[in-house]
Parts: C-alpha cells; structure tokens; sequence
C-alpha cells in the first residue's frame, strides 16, 4: 500500500510534472500598487523564463487586464458561472506570462459564495506547469481577498508611506496571523521618497510586528517614487519593458530575482 | 477502615492522590487484588478506595493500608471469582462499543455519543458536525482481491483515517465500508476542510493498482433545532447519498456555510499609536 503525502507527491512528479509556488499579493488599502507590482513582477520573471500565471482576484473590479490593455472576452466570470475550466479562460499576455482575467461590474462575483471560492482554489491548486502564480487581491478585508491569502505559500504584502496604508497592513497582518496562523509575510514598500526612506517604513513596521504578533516580517525591497510608473500606466504599457533602465523597474527585477527563488 | 497515619505516617488523604494509586498499580496487578472506588452515601457524599485481597500479611499489604481507605480481605476462592466476573465484564463492555474488524468504535457507541454531543450542543449552544463517509468502489476490492483483502484494507485504512483526524473527533466504522465522523464543537466550515483533508487522503491510496475515492455526507447540527438523534443522522445520510448521485468522490453537505465568528482582536490604541508615530516615515525621537 502506498500512501502519499503532498509533499512526496511534488518530489515524485518532479521530472514530470512541477507544482507552482502560489504567491498573494496584498494590501488592505486600495491604490497602493498591488497590481502594477504584480504585472512588473511576473513580466520580470517572464522574462528570466519563468512560466508565470497571474490570477485576477478582484473579481467585481478587475485591474490587470486593463494595465495590460487587452481585452479578454472571457473571465472568471465564466469559470464561476459559466461550466469554463481555468484553462479556457487563460490568455498570454504582452508581458510574456499568463493571466486568468477577472470582470468588471459583477456585484455577484466581488460576493462570492465560501463553495465558489473553493470551486476556484481547487482549479488553482491543480495547475501544473507553471513556476508561480501570482495572486492579485483587491482592496479590503473581505472574504474573497482572506480566502486568496490563506490558499497562497506566500504572502507579499505591499505597503507605502501613507499612514492609512500602513495601519490598513498592519490589521491585514494581524487578522491573517490570529485567523489562519500566518506568520511569515514578505513586505514592499512603493513610492517611497527613496531607498533610505523605504527602508525605515519597513523597520517600523517589523519592529511593530515583532513587539504585538512576536515575528518578524521579510524584505522584498522598495519602489521610489517616479514619474516613469504612472506614465506607464497611462500608456498601458509594462515598466519593466517600457524603461527597463529605470531605478524601479531594476528594483522589479531584483524582487523577481528572490520570488523566482521561492518554492514551496 | 483502618488508620492510615499509624501505618504510613503521611497525610489521611494521600491515597487519594492518583500518583499513589499509581505507585500500587503493579502491586495490585501482582498479587491479584481488586481496587476500585467505593461511593460512600451520607451528606457528606465522599468517596473510599477499596482494595479487596487476599494477599496474607506482608510488605505488600503494609503499602496497600497506607494508600487505600480500607482493606478488606477475602478467601481466595471468592476472590478468583470476582476477578473473573471483572474481566468478563470488562470485555462484554469493550465488544458492544468496538467494531471487531477495525478496534475502532461502532455504530452503537456512534449513536451514544451523538447523543452526548447533542446534549452538550444544545446546553453550551455551540453546534458540532456530523459526516459520513462511504467509499465509491469499494466493491472492486472485494471482488478483485477477495474479501479477506477487503477486511484487510477497511482495517488499515480505518486505523489511518483515525490518525488524520484531531483527537477530539470520534471515528466510527457503522458498518460495510461506511463510516460516521463527529466532530464536537466544529461548525460546518472547518468540518468540511476535515473532510476534504480525509478525502485527499485517500484518493492518494493505491491499494494494490485499485484507486479508491470515498463520497462524503456532512451536516452541522443547530442546538436550536429539535431534530432528534435519527433525524440528524438521516440527514447526514441523505448527503451522502447527494453526493453519491452527484458522481461520487464528493462532498454534500447541509448546513449554514457561515465564516466562524473572527477570533482576531482589532488593532489595539497602542498598536495604532505606534504605527502612526512614523509620519512621513520619521521616527518619533
């Protein structure tokens, strides 16, 4: 008889089939960058040849398709809803990675039911063939966004210097610890006035971790704040490949750099 | 009943403490001695430890008196007697609550123990859950490998399923390759993350190249519903038949899908004071 475990089945599907590292990417506050973070990210490491998915978890308001400037004709919407798998509803994207497009203006779907998002966690767990899949949450701390964070191996959570946005991650963190038990969470700090700067809004918040939830938090890196990043998304275009020489969309390969490290 | 501070010289009620019932245990074993507690009526409504013996004076017995209330020896004959109507009993008790094939528990004892649940479900008025578990395919086992390979394979996987659930749970085979879970103060969410752990499980055995899939009823019970024992466990079944029609390997469920109430505090004053200390990511001096 033989039984395995999770973990075994990976090592023993290794030479065939690879399991992906399932990244989330949050942040409670909306307007933070959680998107173009996420799309530079995976473009980074699209471009290291890494298979990459990116998945559109806001499923009321979605983002990604728009920074990218396609236009998907079928979502998520239809996964849910619809009999679609995951597979039919994946597009490539000019990034060089793969996306599962979310839709616009479906109360329903920002509502989802706890079965749905099971429904979908289970179709997310058994992709294969990709190295990551990046999980782009919306704003807030509703049940979709929790449920997102709890299926992932990791959990980006990225933050800049506003106030509000560092109180919002901070009760983001809390609530995933004293819920779900997470206590590993890797930080970006965006727009921040430079590395220096960025640097310290990390420490405060680790150190306020460290002394209320008793663990440290992980430094993915920062993101200055640069003329270039809007201008990118105006255009709809990718930093990494509209002014790949930028201080930031260097800082986006140096993070991919790490996720492309990450396994499970 | 004798004096117990002549004898031992330490405090009357330190034979009551467990760890000196403890220390005696393999005195009692050896000698062939019967120790039991002994409900003394009265207003006072204490309790006595008895050891029955019929050990003669000795070392032994010395150490006896001083951890027990009383000492009361017995012929011989009388006493071998009782010590065979303890076992007897002891085993009657064991094999009306255990399935035989599995040493799990059975579905007489299942019943028993949703009734406790219920009770304490509808006193402290948090619910608990309820499923059923009953393997697809079990008949190809059967009819393949034979039934002795069958038994061999209920046994096994019983003992492992027990193993993947928490220690709180009860897992109970209620007959043929069907078995019943509770799962005491567990709301229906975290019930069905149970299941679908044990479900894993098993789609991942190969029991000789036969791939098993299991089809799993659940139901939560409501403190506040005056279903009775049979009603709730009709009502797991008929999940499991759900999902049984529903194509096997699945899991139905009835119940309220509700996110458990967030245990998590709000972010204290001193939390937030801190955090808002840094303004402009300025470190307050």
């Amino acid at each position: 008889m033989k039984i395995r475990s999770g973990r075994k089945v990976n090592k023993m599907k290794a030479g065939k089939k690879r399991k992906p590292v399932i990244v989330c990417i949050t942040s409670g506050k909306g307007g933070v960058g959680k998107t173009f973070l996420a799309v530079n990210l995976a473009a980074a490491l699209a471009k290291k040849g890494k298979k990459i998915l990116v998945v559109d978890c806001d499923f009321g308001l979605a983002n990604v398709d728009i920074m990218l400037g396609i236009r998907p004709v079928r979502t998520m919407k239809d996964v849910v809803f619809g009999d679609a798998t995951l597979q039919d509803v994946i597009i490539s994207t000019p990034g060089g990675f793969d996306l599962v497009p979310a839709c616009s203006g479906v109360r329903d779907m920002a509502q989802l039911l706890y079965e749905r998002i099971e429904r979908i966690k289970e179709m997310l767990l058994s992709l294969e063939n990709y190295d990551l899949i990046l999980l782009d949450t919306g704003a807030g701390m509703t049940e979709v966004v929790l449920q997102f964070n709890l299926l992932a191996d990791r959990n980006i959570v990225v933050i800049n210097r506003e106030l509000t946005c560092l109180t919002d991650a901070y009760a983001m963190i809390k609530v995933l610890f004293q819920l779900f038990g997470r206590d590993a969470f890797d930080i970006i700090v965006n727009s921040s006035l430079d590395e220096k700067e960025g640097d310290r809004i990390f420490r405060h918040l680790d150190s306020i971790s460290r002394r209320f939830l008793g663990f440290p938090l992980t430094y993915l890196g920062s993101l200055v704040h640069d003329e270039n990043v809007p201008r990118s998304i105006m255009n709809q275009e990718l930093l990494v490949t509209a002014a790949p020489h930028s201080k930031n969309a260097r800082s986006c390969v140096s993070m991919a750099g790490v996720l492309s490290r990450w396994r499970v | 009943m004798p004096d117990k501070k002549k004898v031992t010289g330490k405090k009357t009620d330190a034979g009551r403490k467990i760890g000196k019932h403890r220390s005696i245990e393999k005195i009692i074993k050896k000698n062939r001695v019967i120790s039991d507690w002994l409900r003394e009526g009265g207003a006072r409504g204490s309790r006595l430890f008895m050891i029955l013996t019929d050990k003669p004076p000795g070392t032994g017995r010395k150490k006896l008196r001083g951890t027990a209330d009383a000492v009361i020896e017995l012929g011989a004959e009388i006493l071998a007697r009782i010590l065979e109507i303890e076992r007897e009993n002891k085993h009657l008790r064991s094999l009306s609550l255990t399935d035989e094939l599995t040493g799990l528990y059975n579905k007489r004892f299942f019943k028993i123990q949703l009734g406790v649940e219920m009770a304490r479900s509808r006193r402290t008025g948090q619910s608990f859950s309820l499923a059923i578990l009953d393997f697809d395919n079990f008949k190809v086992i059967n009819d393949n490998l034979g039934h002795a390979e069958g038994d061999r394979f209920l046994k096994e996987v019983g003992l492992l399923m027990r193993d993947r659930l928490r220690p709180t749970d009860f897992l109970c085979r209620l007959g043929g390759d069907e078995f019943g879970i509770l799962m005491p103060a567990t709301g229906l969410v975290d019930a069905i993350g149970i299941a679908r752990r044990l479900q894993h499980f098993i789609t991942d055995i190969h029991w000789k190249k036969c791939l098993i899939t299991a089809s799993i009823g659940m139901v939560e019970f409501d403190p506040a519903s005056k279903a009775d024992l049979d009603d709730i466990f009709n009502l797991a079944d008929t999940e499991l038949y759900r999902a049984k029609k529903d194509g096997k390997n699945k899991i139905a469920y009835r119940g309220t899908i509700e996110r458990r109430v967030a245990p998590a505090e709000p972010v204290s004053l001193q939390e937030r004071d801190l955090l808002l200390k840094t303004r402009g990511g300025i470190p307050p001096k």
